[in-house]
């Protein structure tokens, strides 16, 4: 080759790769300069092109025409395509609801039908709710599952009913004829309300702003938008999900929700669960409210005799020799857990006294070694319904002491911070360490159910929790949202470290 | 070049998939024709950031005749010149005395140009710019003379002698190197 060929060869193979940050920068320089030379154009065209039409009379009649022939069309002949609400603002309008009453079906499919493999048989279970969100009062009607007791062992379904006031609960089980009255905690009765609406409407929240608008329905005379959104579940492709809610386009509201699953082998959408109608802030029927305990039913216990379990009623087991009552359990939104409990050793007096136990704890430091101690809180991890377990760690907050029981307030910092995008989970379970007499393996407790509050309303829910477990009916003074955030900050430190 | 003419259009339509599409696929290119010429893969970076975030504001009003990709080259290559003219204007500090292309750029982008390039890429910049514009977009950038005749506002003949003494030069430069 001769040396010129042979020198630009080489300057052929001259070759400069990219930056990836200098590319991703350019990238977005560029994207974003795009967009807003496309605003400034619109901005720009506006104007000439309505002084086009305003100086020709002719264009300007016709213009006139156009626009009065649209205006009418959309006043009285056709539905705006555009729907009225968003549907996060349509959820968000259910903050509101004062009253509320849902119609809903689950629909449960029994045994593959030999003749079609897509198609199942299936039982309808009908339920019903009434919600009285300021006056703190719901009832319901719903189903469970009885174990016969006929030798078989077969479970059958049958119907319950329950109504619950602010103060007092009455829960009836039409399968066994019985009925029983309870009473509630201020704090938990709250709780119980909060968020109510949300729950019995089955609101899919992670997905809200996936939904799209698909068509519109007239139902008695009001107009809806439909919203739509199908996915694959949540870790497992294999399963997808289709939402359907219907939003009035006069009010805002929800007037229907259907859910659908199928998974990728089967060719046709399953109507898994739908709510049909949906009633807000109109005045409820007040006999549906009634205490009144159907004619030959068992009471146990009568109203008179209704009380408050220990715990904010939450009662006590037993569990590797000690007996436990779990009273509460907050979710904060940096996804910190607070958890009260109480526990003594089944083998002595249940009231002896604990103090010595909690004399030298400090908020942040280690937990009392009560008979048995939530040292961890793990989540349940049903895959693919939840994403990875996670695993949590706990130190000492306060503590409160009520009929002679001395309860604990830990606060649990998960390991991971953040926590992994897309973990969903409802239930926790426990993670007890045991200071028995005699040795006690740790043990996976019982689950404890998520209640999630914001921070605003740490004061309404956790503090007046601990003033409700507390004798002077006052909550420990060094509690508050801002301490707690400084004491779960050292904590990830310490766990850091 | 149907691909091009497809991109072209649907950018003047305003759609950012097709501006994104034209940027991946030009950018390496019009990186080493910049960092050829200007000898320096900073300033490089920045000539083709500046072009393609104006190129990105032109949208409805991009008046595009002949081949995009030439289009894309002569502008990089303008702006390019732009730059060398404002460096020479500016007095000389110390790290220009002592600037080698990309080694600025920490040690992943110094892998950039490999070693022998490098010595290239130096003897390049000792050329004078027109030379080194027309054997860099000559060679590396596959252009044809009559095109950069355009570009650089010159008849053709020019071209070919600036090619031709701008490579007899840099074997000169680069069998110095050699034999040093």
């Amino acid at each position: 080759m001769k040396p010129v060929a042979k020198l630009e060869n080489k300057i052929k193979k001259i070759d400069v790769i990219p930056d990836v940050d200098r590319d991703r920068k350019t990238l977005a320089d560029m994207l974003s300069a795009q967009a807003e030379a496309r605003n400034i154009d619109r901005n720009h065209l506006r104007p000439s092109a309505w002084r086009l039409i305003m100086k020709n009379p002719m264009i300007k009649l016709s213009m006139a025409a156009i626009i009065a022939t649209v205006v009418l069309m959309v006043l009285f002949l056709s539905p705006l395509d555009t729907p009225a609400y968003g549907l996060v603002q349509a959820i968000e309008k259910l903050k509101d609801v004062q009253t509320l009453y849902v119609r809903s079906t689950q629909v449960l499919y029994n045994e593959d039908d030999p003749n079609d493999s897509d198609f199942k048989t299936a039982t309808l279970i009908p339920k019903e709710c009434w919600l009285d969100v300021p006056n703190l009062r719901k009832a319901f009607t719903g189903w469970e599952n009885l174990r016969m007791r006929d030798g078989t062992g077969t479970k059958k379904k049958t119907r319950i009913e329950g109504v619950h006031l602010a103060d007092i609960a009455l829960d009836i089980r039409h399968g066994i004829k019985t009925a029983r009255f309870n009473k509630f905690s201020p704090v938990m009765r709250r709780l119980e309300m909060r968020g109510s609406v949300e729950r019995h409407l089955a609101i899919d929240r992670a997905n809200l702003d996936r939904f799209t608008a698909i068509g519109q329905e007239t139902i008695d005379q009001e107009d809806y938008d439909i919203w739509q959104w199908q996915g694959a579940r949540l870790h497992d492709p294999n399963s997808l999900r289709k939402i359907q809610y219907w939003v009035s386009r006069s009010t805002g509201y929800l007037g229907k929700a259907f859910y659908w699953h199928k998974d990728i082998a089967h060719s046709h959408w399953q109507l898994g669960y739908y709510t049909d109608e949906i009633k807000i802030n109109q005045p409820l029927d007040e006999s549906v409210f009634d205490l009144t305990v159907p004619e030959g039913y068992r009471q146990r216990p009568p109203r008179e005799d209704a009380m408050l379990g220990e715990g904010l009623g939450m009662g006590w087991y037993t569990m590797g020799g000690a007996r436990v009552c779990n009273a509460i359990s907050f979710t904060l939104d940096d996804d910190t857990i607070i958890v009260a409990w109480h526990s003594d050793e089944l083998a002595y007096d249940r009231y002896k006294d604990q103090s010595t136990l909690f004399e030298d704890l400090k908020p942040g430091g280690d937990l009392p070694k009560l008979p048995m101690v939530i040292s961890g809180i793990k989540t349940i991890s049903i895959e693919p319904y939840t994403g990875p377990e996670l695993r949590y760690t706990g130190f000492h907050l306060a503590h409160t002491k009520k009929d002679k029981w001395y309860y604990e307030w830990a606060f649990y910092v998960p390991h991971s911070d953040p926590i992994p995008k897309g973990t969903q989970h409802v239930v926790y379970r426990q993670l007890c360490d045991f200071n028995l007499d005699k040795a006690q393996e740790s043990r996976v407790g019982n689950p404890l159910h998520k209640h999630w509050i914001e921070s605003s309303e740490f004061d309404e829910f956790v503090v007046a929790a601990m003033a409700e477990l507390s004798d002077d009916g006052q909550a420990p003074a060094h509690v508050s949202y801002e301490n707690l955030m400084h004491l779960v900050k050292k904590a990830r430190e310490s766990m850091n470290q | 070049m149907i691909e091009d003419r497809l991109l072209v259009a649907r950018f003047k339509r305003g759609s950012q998939t097709a501006l994104q599409r034209i940027y991946l696929k030009y950018r390496a290119y019009l990186l080493t024709l910049a960092t050829a010429l200007l000898n320096d893969v900073n300033t490089a970076e920045d000539v083709v950031h500046d072009f393609f975030v104006s190129f990105a504001k032109s949208g409805p009003k991009l008046k595009l005749e002949g081949s995009l990709k030439w289009f894309l080259v002569t502008c990089v290559m303008n702006l390019a010149r732009d730059r060398l003219r404002v460096r020479k204007r500016q007095p000389a500090c110390l790290d220009d005395s002592v600037s080698i292309p990309s080694n600025t750029r920490g040690p992943i982008s110094s892998a950039v140009l490999n070693e022998e390039m490098q010595f290239l890429a130096q003897a390049l910049a000792q050329l004078p710019d027109e030379q080194r514009e027309v054997i860099v977009l000559h060679t590396r950038g596959q252009t044809k003379f009559k095109a950069i005749a355009q570009l650089q506002k010159v008849s053709i003949k020019t071209v070919q002698s600036r090619y031709r003494y701008g490579l007899d030069k840099l074997r000169v430069i680069l069998n110095g190197e050699a034999t040093r």
